[in-house]
């Protein structure tokens, strides 16, 4: 119990420069610091509806895991609440709020983004929990700014860090050639290869993503992005945005005129051979589904070598959870070296650790293995660009809807 | 005449169907009343598109299934293979609409099976450029439609026709009409359809209120830039955004004044061509007697139940396929991950059928309480209510029971969901029961009551069993009903229950071709267990009905 | 047009229902078969329309004016077939159902003025727009009758015409139905179980005394 203590005020010393109110901060702490074992005897017996995305079956396997582990270790039940989108779980908690309603349907949710941004202006998250959750200690907030700045809006604490998402491109190797590492190129790559690229219809979450990467790429002076949208800075900064668009559309499958509805769609068409670049946000999903057997072995995967787009996902935890305690331990459980290791192997889901594996004891850190030599993985890593504000989203996905809608 | 019991089986409808109902619908028309909602959604560029879109595909689709069921019943009937008709329908109503489509939408992709078959012949080493799935004219979109309402308007066309004062006036009007000096087919469209379309007007409605706000056929099929606009309303009311829920409630208010429009058009085009159709009828030219249509008949259908049988071992393949790239004829890798899958959420398998057993029960036994205690009056005027829910858009529906369930605080409890399962599942029940309970001799009540039996002793004894065939088709099709729900169960269950629709739709939304077929595999076989349960039950009783 | 039996007999399941019997009919005559239920006139009545089915089958000839009919389809034998039913087609007007059975190669226009005369001259005259429902038993029963000889059969069968009417409609359609065959000159069989049924004068067969009915 003491070496905890410690560690939460080593914690808390390291968190202070960051600009937070510091009165608050230890305040805050300083309460939470007090309360981590009674936390931990207050969960046991409680069970956690975790509302998460279900689409992939490797995910859901290591939920199950995870599920497994806090029964043991804690005596936590993780229910894994099967979703197809997040917004299905924003909206719920949001028609609770409005309903009055104080015990929750959800207690911890996967998140990011602008259902994040929703959420924490609209009230409906619990915290600030994060920072002082026992394992936030060897989360690299210095080397992934992410985990403190999800779309340029301060985190403050209110969603607990999970895994690293960039954005990646993948192919089958033999037709895809020397792998396009920038929008340019990939023009060019196009041009030789008609039809055979993609990518999703905005408003899903990668195709905005790969628009907003192209505008990255086609502006030089970008410091306009980091700040809040204004009309005049979108005026002066996409024209070459659309120009590229504009290029590319023609060459790209269906002739620009038609999009996958989302990267799972995509994945499947390169599966199938109809495409031969596609997209993702994980580094290692295409090594992940070779290993699965459900890509070919010849598949790789690479990144723009300026730097592609990249974010961190969360957890949450929704104002009205019934099981508040079980869900900070169990976020807490999440980040601990053994979770975020046995997620960022490759052959169980391959989702990249937030934490500064360097910085970790030697025990915990021989756990990472190093994966990258499995085949399918990211050779040259290439660094990762902060999204623009999440005010630029809706103006962009507006203007592509109207330009390639139809 | 009304007596306790009678009072409180219409007490026990009224609470349990009718209020919420009425309750559930000014929450939903609430949401997308806002003037702003209707501004964004008349500001999209794309809407007008959208909605023709919609409406092409669900009027295409329903007056094709239309014209087919017909012509298909007026050469078949009376022959062996109108039989053997029957017997596919069961099969084909159960296979789940998105298991259809995922197996059909394989087959005709560029990189799918129709294409595998051609690539030797063409020499194709990379999938041909071919626009068929989510083409952007809905083509496909209507076909699947076609193919799937085709069985259900051939199941109410032959409900229609076996009720006994239909069958009865059948033979008699062939008979007579052929005496007169025409052939069967003439007799059929010139004197029996005219007469009996009327009769089918609810199915059709049903028909077409599908096609116009279906959602799931068109996320597999359908197309993509731009939408349905049931796809724009579903996208809408699904995200996050409050404003754009208000748009998507919008947007489903205007399919649902769609509707109505379109009702009253087909209405009004059936009145005017029902005149000009009845000269026609009575210019007393005979037409030749062909015999050639019947085989024309026979073979299209054997094509479409072939459809359907391939379908179903495309599913198959899929469920088991690893790595499979084109042109490769069979798959690359094998796996039985998906199964694997399937084996250990026997719990939701478990879960869905209790679910769906119960909700098929309850709505069983509400229907029936109704028919035994309702007064006639009440009971006309009560069909559209009870029809209601199948020609509401669901997501307008759900949305709105969405809200009454938060107030009662049933969101995410079992009997929640059991509650409003029970609301959808009741309409299709009340279908599949009404002509069987409708054309009850009510001398046999006489006769049991001069004979001294009291009532429930008349039921127990003589109703139910004669009714015993009916009434287990009933059960099995609110069972499959139940099961085929994703709407009700995601709202309402707040995700707390899973069912192996939820598990199939999630998996399929994540691009997990196999585990999505596996899991529309078992989708199907559900419902296909509860329609053999219920012909097993059926046949027992047949020799006894048929007296 | 002369209507002529010629061995005809019926079976069911093979053995025999209706013994071979041959028969013939003048034009405007009619031919009275009668017989306890079960005895198999009705069978023999849809033999001689072309609408009997399995398991009961039927042997001999039937000769409408020396043309062997008994290998026609239905469709083609234009002989008339009256049930006790009156069978019109409910969602037609009475003009209606009387144009259905009307030949075509007139003009609407004249094939109208001949079905309200048939009307008029049956006294039924403003009953034109009528719908079935509308009309009366006996009225119904009229209508059926006109209907049956507009489509100007070859020969009329009858069968139980008159057995859902009341004692005083039944006298006053029988004399119609009789009195529009003979203007018509067209022969008719009637199948019944009541004597009155029987137009004075006409041959009766009593399928019962023919020995191989059952009782």
């Amino acid at each position: 119990m003491t070496s905890l203590t410690r560690r939460r005020l080593l914690a808390a010393g390291l968190l202070l420069p960051f600009g937070w109110s510091a009165g608050q901060a230890r305040a805050q702490l300083a309460h939470q610091a007090l309360n981590w074992p009674r936390t931990l005897a207050a969960a046991r017996g409680q069970t956690v509806y975790f509302n998460a995305w279900a689409g992939s079956e490797r995910i859901n396997a290591y939920l199950q895991w995870a599920a497994a582990e806090l029964l043991r270790q804690h005596g936590i039940k993780l229910e894994h609440v099967k979703i197809s989108d997040t917004a299905e779980a924003v909206k719920r908690v949001r028609a609770e709020k409005a309903a009055g309603r104080t015990d929750g349907s959800a207690d911890l949710l996967w998140i990011n983004g602008e259902n994040f941004l929703a959420m924490k202006r609209e009230g409906l998250l619990f915290g600030p929990f994060a920072e002082s959750l026992p394992s936030y200690a060897a989360v690299d907030t210095v080397g992934k700014p992410t985990t403190r700045i999800d779309f340029s809006e301060p985190v403050d604490g209110m969603e607990a860090p999970w895994g690293m998402a960039q954005l990646t491109f993948f192919g089958d190797a033999a037709r895809v050639g020397t792998p396009p590492s920038s929008v340019a190129e990939l023009i060019d790559w196009a041009r030789r290869n008609p039809g055979r690229v993609s990518y999703p219809r905005p408003p899903d979450f990668l195709g905005t993503t790969f628009v907003k990467q192209v505008l990255m790429e086609t502006n030089s002076e970008r410091a306009a992005l980091a700040r809040p949208f204004t009309p005049q800075a979108f005026a002066e900064l996409t024209p070459p945005l659309w120009k590229a668009l504009d290029t590319l559309h023609p060459l790209s499958w269906r002739g620009g005129r038609q999009f996958p509805a989302s990267s799972a769609v995509m994945r499947q068409m390169l599966a199938d051979g109809e495409l031969i670049i596609s997209l993702t946000f994980n580094p290692n999903e295409a090594a992940n589904l070779i290993a699965g057997r459900t890509l070919p072995a010849g598949v790789v995967s690479w990144q723009h070598r300026a730097g592609t787009l990249g974010n961190t996902h969360f957890l949450a935890i929704p104002f009205n959870a019934r099981a508040k305690e079980a869900a900070m331990v169990a976020a807490d459980f999440m980040l601990s070296p053994a979770a975020q290791a046995r997620k960022a192997d490759i052959r169980v889901w391959g989702d990249p650790t937030v934490l500064a594996v360097d910085r970790l004891p030697a025990e915990q850190r021989a756990l990472f293995a190093e994966s990258a030599a499995m085949p399918g993985s990211v050779r040259q890593p290439a660094p990762v660009l902060a999204e623009p504000h999440g005010s630029w989203v809706e103006p962009l996905e507006r203007e592509w809807q109207r330009r390639y809608g139809g | 005449m009304l007596t306790a019991p009678r009072a409180a089986a219409l007490a026990a409808i009224g609470l349990l169907f009718v209020l919420p109902l009425l309750a559930a619908l000014p929450l939903a028309v609430v949401q997308g009343a806002s003037a702003a909602a209707w501004a964004s959604l008349f500001d999209d560029p794309h809407v007008s598109q959208s909605l023709a879109l919609s409406v092409r595909s669900a009027l295409a689709s329903t007056l094709l299934s239309l014209g087919l069921a017909l012509a298909l019943t007026t050469a078949l009937h009376g022959s062996p293979a109108w039989l053997r008709l029957q017997s596919w329908l069961s099969p084909m109503l159960a296979l789940p609409h998105a298991a259809f489509a995922i197996g059909l939408a394989w087959l005709v992709a560029p990189s799918g099976g129709l294409a595998r078959l051609l690539a030797p012949l063409f020499g194709w080493a990379f999938p041909p450029d071919w626009t068929t799935v989510n083409d952007p004219g809905a083509l496909l979109l209507t076909g699947v439609l076609v193919a799937k309402e085709l069985p259900f308007l051939m199941w109410s066309v032959m409900a229609l026709l076996a009720r006994p004062e239909v069958a009865i006036q059948l033979q008699r009007q062939i008979a007579v009409g052929r005496t007169l000096g025409y052939g069967r087919a003439a007799l059929w469209w010139r004197v029996l359809w005219p007469q009996w379309l009327p009769r089918l007007a609810w199915p059709l409605l049903a028909v077409l209120a599908y096609g116009l706000t279906v959602v799931d056929l068109a996320l597999i099929v359908g197309p993509a830039s731009p939408p349905t606009l049931s796809m724009l309303a579903y996208a809408d009311l699904m995200a996050g955004d409050p404003a754009r829920n208000a748009r998507g409630s919008a947007a489903a208010l205007l399919l649902a004044a769609v509707l109505a429009a379109l009702v009253i058009a087909l209405w009004m085009a059936a009145v005017l061509f029902g005149r000009g159709w009845r000269r026609l009828a009575v210019s007393g030219r005979r037409r030749p007697v062909r015999g050639g249509s019947p085989s024309l008949a026979g073979r299209f259908f054997t094509a479409l139940a072939g459809l359907y049988v391939l379908v179903v071992c495309i599913l198959l393949a899929l469920s088991v396929a690893g790595v499979w790239t084109f042109p490769a004829a069979w798959p690359q890798a094998l796996t039985m991950d998906a199964w694997r899958q399937v084996a250990q959420s026997a719990g939701t398998l478990a879960g869905t059928a209790a679910l769906a057993a119960a909700a098929a029960l309850l709505a069983l036994g509400l229907v029936v309480g109704w028919f035994e205690a309702a007064p006639p009056r009440w009971d006309r005027s009560a069909t559209p209510l009870v029809l209601a829910p199948l020609v509401l858009p669901p997501l307008l529906l759900m949305a709105g029971l969405y809200q009454a369930a938060l107030a009662l605080r049933l969101d995410g409890q079992w009997a929640g969901l059991l509650w409003v399962h029970v609301l959808v599942v009741l309409p299709y029940v009340f279908i599949a029961l009404q002509p069987a309970w409708r054309s009850f001799d009510r001398r046999y009540e006489q006769a049991a009551r001069a004979l001294g039996r009291s009532r429930p002793a008349f039921w127990w004894q003589v109703k139910w069993p004669l009714l015993a065939a009916p009434l287990a088709a009933a059960a099995a099709v609110g069972f499959a009903v139940s099961v085929a729900q994703y709407l009700a169960t995601q709202f309402i269950g707040a995700g707390r229950h899973a069912t192996v629709t939820t598990e199939a739709v999630t998996l399929a939304a994540g691009g997990q071709r196999t585990q999505a077929a596996a899991f529309a595999l078992l989708q199907a076989a559900l419902p296909l267990l509860a329609f053999g349960a219920a012909a097993w039950l059926g046949r027992r009783r047949l020799a006894v009905v048929r007296a | 047009m002369t209507l002529r039996l010629d061995a005809v007999s019926i079976t069911l399941h093979g053995r025999a229902l209706v013994p071979a019997l041959s028969a013939e009919v003048q034009p405007g005559e009619v031919l009275a078969v009668m017989g306890p239920s079960g005895s198999g006139k009705s069978s023999l009545l849809a033999w001689l329309a072309g609408l009997l089915e399995p398991p009961l089958a039927g042997q001999g000839r039937l000769l409408l004016d020396g043309l062997d009919v008994s290998l026609l389809p239905v469709e083609r034998r234009r002989i008339g077939l009256l049930f006790q039913d009156d069978l019109l087609f409910p969602h037609m007007s009475v003009l209606d159902n009387l144009l259905f059975a009307l030949p075509a190669g007139a003009s609407r226009a004249e094939r109208v003025t001949e079905a309200m005369a048939a009307l008029a001259a049956a006294g039924l005259d403003g009953l034109a727009q009528r719908r079935p429902h509308q009309l009366s038993g006996g009225q119904r029963a009229r209508v059926s009758l006109l209907r049956t000889l507009l489509a100007r059969p070859a020969a009329v069968l009858l069968d139980e015409p008159f057995s859902r009417l009341d004692a005083t409609l039944r006298a006053q359609l029988r004399d119609f139905v009789w009195a529009s065959l003979r203007e018509r000159g067209v022969p008719a069989v009637l199948v019944t179980h009541d004597e009155q049924d029987v137009p004075p004068g006409a041959r009766c067969l009593r399928l019962a005394d023919l020995g191989a009915g059952r009782a």
